[in-house]
């Protein structure tokens, strides 16, 4: 065995953390760079974000089954959704500049973010996946759906979910 | 200088499971709180929450008052060698703590006491009954992490760790 190249044998956590292009999100990178960051690059975890761009023909297809257009819009709405991600990935990549947090991995998958996450969870084996929450009652959760929720049952490591507190009356 | 982080209150909720204990022991192991120098007003403190059951469940609307003081005896020793068990735990790391219980349901306590300790960051285990519910969070992780004031941390299992490598 040769001597140790560095102190830090063992791989660093990975944190990952999901964005997209609400406050809440913000919010939560945010308050995760405040908490878990704040040495900056030392810090024990290493951080990757994660934001799940939607698919064109998803986006499409919103607008109703038959659509004669749709090949001609698509390569529009996918660039637009292109345009998107990319602001949000750079204003997320800002943050964590701010906070003088350098070597951050940023990645824009397309699809479900439901599935963007748990996959991305697996790949870098992550120990922790930090989620937003848009904060839905029970009703507006079993009709739009819980990112948050399925995350927190799916993902293979331990979840954080961190919702924006209400405004204080 | 990269020994503390920033937090100032982690509340960690455990009853008897193994899962509460493994949250415990994750948070000890990843979460750096702030630091106890002079130019920080507070450091940062883990508190051990527990919530244990009220006498009421066991004897009924009209109990008989011995019989009460002898459940509440009993739950009494259970919150004990839990906490005990979970002090032990704790020792291991060279970090402040404190414990805090609280009778009550435990949902609602949970989410109640994170306010009133103006917690920075809840961190619970998820109850797991079996490898099918295993995949469903308990139904307490998951009032929490809808209810509480503060960002939640689910801790689950070791062994859905290890599944995806």
């Amino acid at each position: 065995m040769a001597t140790s190249s560095d102190q830090s044998e063992k791989p660093q956590p990975v944190m990952v953390v999901a964005i997209d292009e609400s406050d809440h999100s913000a919010y939560a990178l945010k308050w995760t760079l405040d908490y878990f960051f704040n040495a900056g690059n030392d810090s024990v975890f290493k951080l990757v974000l994660v934001h799940a761009r939607p698919s064109a023909t998803s986006s499409v297809g919103l607008a109703g089954p038959v659509y004669a257009g749709a090949a001609e819009v698509l390569p529009i709405v996918d660039s637009d959704l292109r345009k998107i991600a990319a602001r949000v990935a750079d204003s997320a990549k800002q943050l964590c500049i701010k906070k003088s947090v350098n070597n951050v991995i940023v990645e824009v998958v397309e699809g479900d973010p439901r599935n963007v996450l748990c996959d991305t969870v697996d790949k870098y084996h992550a120990s922790i996946l930090v989620v937003g929450s848009h904060g839905y009652g029970a009703i507006k959760r079993a009709v739009l759906g819980s990112v948050s929720d399925y995350c927190a049952h799916h993902a293979h490591c331990s979840v954080m979910i961190v919702k924006k507190p209400k405004t204080k009356h | 200088m990269s020994e503390y982080g920033n937090l100032g209150v982690v509340v960690v909720a455990v009853d008897g499971s193994e899962e509460s204990m493994n949250a415990l022991r994750w948070a000890l192991e990843n979460l750096k709180l702030r630091s106890p120098t002079p130019d920080s007003t507070n450091a940062g403190s883990f508190i051990i929450f527990h919530v244990q059951s009220p006498p009421s469940i066991a004897t009924g609307i009209n109990p008989v008052p011995a019989f009460a003081a002898a459940i509440e005896a009993h739950q009494k020793r259970i919150t004990d060698s839990i906490l005990d068990h979970a002090l032990g735990i704790c020792s291991q790391f060279n970090t402040k703590v404190s414990t805090h219980v609280v009778i009550g349901d435990p949902k609602e306590k949970i989410c109640e006491t994170v306010q009133d300790l103006h917690a920075d960051v809840l961190v619970m285990g998820s109850r797991a009954f079996g490898p099918i519910k295993r995949m469903f969070l308990g139904s307490v992780s998951n009032y929490c992490a809808h209810h509480a004031q503060c960002p939640v941390i689910i801790i689950k299992g070791k062994d859905v760790v290890n599944k995806g490598n």
